[in-house]
């Protein structure tokens, strides 16, 4: 009976969850698929390329962390699933965008318990910046 | 554009999008189905009890690991909730609210993160090390920061009022 119980208000708060994600995921999803489908992404790509070959990604998958960090970690997932990326790539901005995504409103929830805003940013992005860089570097030590 | 290229952009969006979504929820049900019955079972303060162990060497006690264990499970939202409402039961110190915050400030959710990046064909172990080392190395230098104050603190208090 408990876990009948506890598997029904599991079930109920995943549809509640998901619906939430939808919100956001399905409109960035469409957009950049767009942004892909007429070449858009391309040239937004090659502004930022040298950025990113600090961390051995293409220029594309600066719109995921940056999407990431504004929206929420789905929206860095939806670019990156319309991207073709390899293992290495996925790993390393994985690590990047669990490190500091959805800033505005995580930032707020942790200033509640007492930790400034900008102290929160500084920490969280010096920190993905810093792992993606180191991982890249020693990427060749694990595979 | 032709009208077959803006078939193949509807289908491609409408099949990526659905396996997408697919994916996440799948994933969110296992995740919310296992927190819910790990909590009506009590077993969330028993593994804390395990988890104390490691966490009281970056100096949060019994009381604070288990806002801890809720935000490395469930996520921020659940993790600061839990942390306020064991501050107002007087269970934790202000020290024991900073460090927390501050482990959860770079780790949260590890397992939700870790598993919608393992989907697309991450490196799962790599993912959660690195989070965890990152904060962990992190609170341990605020630990110690605090540490250093307080004793300076009370050497400072008996210079005033020598014994």
């Amino acid at each position: 009976m408990l876990v009948l119980n506890a598997i029904q208000v599991g079930v109920k708060r995943s549809f509640s969850t998901i619906w939430r994600i939808m919100k956001i995921l399905v409109p960035v999803y469409f957009i950049i698929k767009l942004l892909e489908f007429t070449g858009m992404l391309e040239i937004i790509a090659l502004y930022f390329e040298p950025m990113m070959s600090f961390f051995g990604l293409p220029g594309e998958t600066a719109m995921a962390y940056i999407l990431a960090n504004a929206l929420n970690i789905y929206a860095g997932l939806a670019v990156m699933s319309t991207l073709t990326l390899t293992s290495k790539q996925i790993t390393i901005l994985g690590i990047m965008v669990v490190l500091s995504h959805s800033l505005p409103i995580e930032t707020s929830i942790l200033k509640n318990l007492g930790i400034s805003r900008w102290i929160q940013v500084v920490i969280r992005v010096t920190a993905s910046l810093l792992a993606g860089f180191l991982i890249n570097l020693v990427w060749g030590w694990f595979a | 554009m032709t009208l077959e290229r803006i078939y193949e952009f509807f289908s491609s969006f409408f099949v990526g999008i659905s396996l997408l979504l697919l994916q996440i929820f799948l994933i969110i049900l296992a995740l919310l189905i296992t927190i819910e019955i790990l909590t009506a079972f009590h077993i969330v303060q028993k593994i804390n009890h395990f988890l104390y162990r490691f966490t009281h060497y970056i100096g949060i006690s019994e009381s604070g690991s288990l806002p801890l264990f809720i935000g490395l499970l469930a996520g921020i939202t659940y993790g600061a909730g839990s942390i306020i409402a064991s501050y107002q039961n007087k269970e934790m110190t202000k020290k024991d609210v900073l460090l927390v915050s501050v482990f959860m400030c770079l780790c949260h959710a590890l397992i939700e993160d870790t598993l919608i990046f393992v989907a697309l064909g991450a490196n799962g172990w790599l993912l959660i090390f690195t989070r965890l080392i990152l904060a962990i190395i992190l609170t341990f230098i605020v630990y110690q920061c605090m540490q250093h104050q307080e004793k300076k603190q009370i050497k400072e208090i008996n210079e005033v009022n020598p014994l």
